[in-house]
């Protein structure tokens, strides 16, 4: 048996237990379990926020959007090649044309811009998750029809039901008044509602053929959306390149990553800014062990000394307080991480915290166990812990067995 | 000539003492030559430097001047690994208090300088539960320092001592902290041992009576060895 098997064996016997678990190894170690609770929750919490926001934006949008120069409508028959070639690419999913325009809402006296989109709804479902997020009415849209947003239908105070207005200041008829803007009456048959309060705040969908008419165009689109099979989502900007120089000279083509790049940026930013922070608390914590070594050590050094005079290497005299506090920094991790994962299920299942959707886009908690911030934290502590073992442990070789002995 | 362990010529060691510089020359020249199984005793009033000569002649500590050699060689000569590893090898101590270890069983003690000093396991606790039958502990070897007496533990300690079967123990006032009874009984395991495994034995003590038993006794007087 090697020595520090017999070291570790003698901890882990019922009499070592006790010596391990002496009030102040206890002590130190709750500074370690709570600093990696602390990194397990907030990581766990953040890592399920940024999965939402990623899952709701592309829900709610497509990958990839082509549009036209100078807002200039999309034909038929450009549509028709341009969809040819898109759907022989292996890593595209589906394509669907839109209507898109800035607009504004008039129901009941109240008034709001919004964001118009024309949509085939057999194709839009195949693009986003559209067809996901009507939470009333039916997927399909009739003409004189409209779905809109969640929000938006709470701020002008409509129902699925009614009638409400659409007015568009552009197509406007000259009068002697003035401008006269286009207006159309509509019903509402459907509540979208995505969760991403800009969207349901602010859409409003119509048939392809009812936006058509009533924005003035024949028969042509604003904008292609192109939906990537998921497992070619990272490849998102290289098969943007490769459709860019396939597109003739006055298209223009933006993905999901220029649109919210600066928003997952920030997010990603903001953890490891965390990370960095909440390691500190187990630096801090490790502190504490370190000097609860220490004391450990000025305790002992009468037992030190007399190894060291029996001729054992100091490395090896080391090892026996090396192995302390590894055993109690390992259990201070592991329990960490576990009641960390305890706890961040606990908030987001319970509910317990609700948010305000209107700033964080969810309202409530939502918890991602990636298996990858488990690795990372235990990393992270089990580093910090080795280093901070090691100053007091420098202590053991600069004692002298003579002035042990001697009581010098 | 083989048979010399350890040969000191002309030892002196100073303290420094307080902050007046004050040099306390403790140490004024020893000579010493101690031989395969002997017993040597030296006495010596409180400060007269008898730990500091055995520390001294057990490495542990450097004289200022003079030269010691372990079966010819000068110690000067080795590094610090290489004086512990004398030390693991050739050298066991027993002082005056027993710094056994609290966490270890009496048979656990008595095997570590050998299990750390990286011999098999199942040897070193062989050994170990045989030096502590001969030490008369053998319904002992599973209890804890602390469930066993002082006279108990320093037998154990010197039952550590000879673990790595040294070729010489040195014991810094073994009996200073027993009864007259233990320390007739720990001085007749010495005897015991001394005849059965021919380990040569340095004592320092300030009891007449006790160094007068050894096959020499030395005087330390005035920083010099004086035989008897």
């Amino acid at each position: 048996m090697h020595y520090l098997v017999f070291i570790i064996s003698k901890y882990l016997s019922l009499r070592g237990k006790k010596e391990l678990f002496s009030l102040d190894s206890i002590i130190s170690i709750t500074g370690i379990i709570i600093g990696v609770i602390a990194l397990t929750i907030s990581l766990s919490l953040f890592s399920g926020y940024q999965k939402i926001i990623k899952d709701i934006i592309l829900g709610v949008n497509s990958h990839i959007y082509i549009f036209k120069f100078s807002n200039l409508q999309i034909t038929q028959q450009e549509y028709q090649k341009l969809e040819k070639y898109l759907y022989s690419q292996q890593e595209i999913e589906a394509v669907s044309p839109f209507i898109y325009t800035e607009a504004m809402i008039s129901h009941s006296d109240k008034i709001a811009g919004i964001i118009l989109r024309g949509v085939y709804p057999e194709l839009e479902k195949n693009t986003t998750s559209f067809a996901k997020f009507i939470s009333q009415g039916k997927i399909n849209i009739e003409d004189n029809q409209a779905i809109i947003g969640e929000k938006l239908a709470q701020r002008i105070q409509s129902n699925v039901g009614d009638t409400i207005k659409l007015i568009i200041p552009i197509s406007a008829k000259l009068s002697p008044v003035g401008m006269i803007p286009k207006t159309k009456k509509v019903l509402v048959s459907g509540i979208y509602s995505s969760g991403m309060y800009e969207y349901d705040n602010s859409y409003v969908y119509l048939n392809m053929h009812t936006s058509q008419d009533f924005i003035g165009v024949d028969n042509t689109y604003t904008g292609i959306a192109v939906k990537l099979r998921t497992e070619h989502l990272d490849d998102t900007i290289i098969i943007s390149e490769r459709i860019k120089k396939y597109l003739p000279f006055e298209f223009r083509l933006t993905n999901w990553i220029e649109l919210n790049g600066n928003l997952f940026a920030l997010l990603t930013l903001e953890k490891w800014v965390l990370y960095i922070i909440l390691s500190f608390i187990i630096l801090v914590a490790a502190f504490g062990m370190v000097s609860s070594l220490i004391m450990h050590i000025v305790e002992k050094r009468k037992e030190i000394g007399i190894l060291k005079s029996f001729g054992v290497a100091n490395h090896k005299i080391k090892s026996i307080f090396i192995v302390k506090s590894y055993i109690l920094g390992l259990i201070g991790i592991i329990l960490g991480l576990l009641l960390g994962y305890i706890g961040s299920q606990i908030l987001g299942n319970s509910r317990i915290i609700s948010l305000d959707s209107d700033v964080y886009f969810i309202d409530h908690l939502v918890v991602e166990n990636n298996p990858y911030n488990y690795m990372l934290i235990f990393a992270t502590a089990v580093i910090i812990i080795v280093i901070a073992s090691l100053i007091p442990l420098r202590k053991i070789s600069k004692l002298n067995p003579v002035d042990i002995i001697t009581n010098r | 000539m083989n048979n010399i362990i350890c040969r000191a010529e002309d030892i002196h060691k100073s303290y420094y003492e307080g902050s007046n510089k004050n040099i306390l020359h403790v140490l004024k020249g020893v000579d010493l030559i101690i031989k395969k199984a002997e017993i040597v005793s030296i006495t010596g009033i409180s400060g007269s430097g008898k730990s500091t000569l055995l520390h001294i002649l057990g490495t542990l500590d450097k004289q200022d001047k003079g030269e010691i050699y372990y079966q010819g060689k000068n110690i000067k000569d080795f590094s610090e690994i290489g004086l512990a590893k004398l030390r693991n090898k050739k050298i066991g101590f027993v002082f005056q208090f027993h710094y056994l270890l609290p966490e270890f069983t009496a048979l656990e003690n008595v095997a570590l300088p050998a299990i750390m000093g990286s011999k098999n396991y199942r040897e070193s606790i062989e050994k170990a539960m045989e030096l502590l039958i001969n030490v008369g502990l053998k319904d002992r070897v599973s209890h804890y320092p602390e469930q066993l007496s002082g006279g108990e533990q320093q037998r154990v300690a010197v039952a550590r001592a000879l673990i790595n079967n040294p070729d010489i123990v040195y014991a810094d006032e073994p009996t200073g902290n027993l009864d007259k009874q233990n320390s007739e009984k720990l001085l007749e395991l010495i005897w015991n041992l001394n005849q059965k495994y021919e380990q040569a034995f340095l004592y320092v003590t300030h009891s007449e009576k006790v160094a007068a038993r050894a096959n020499k006794s030395y005087h330390l007087i005035d920083g010099k060895l004086y035989e008897d």
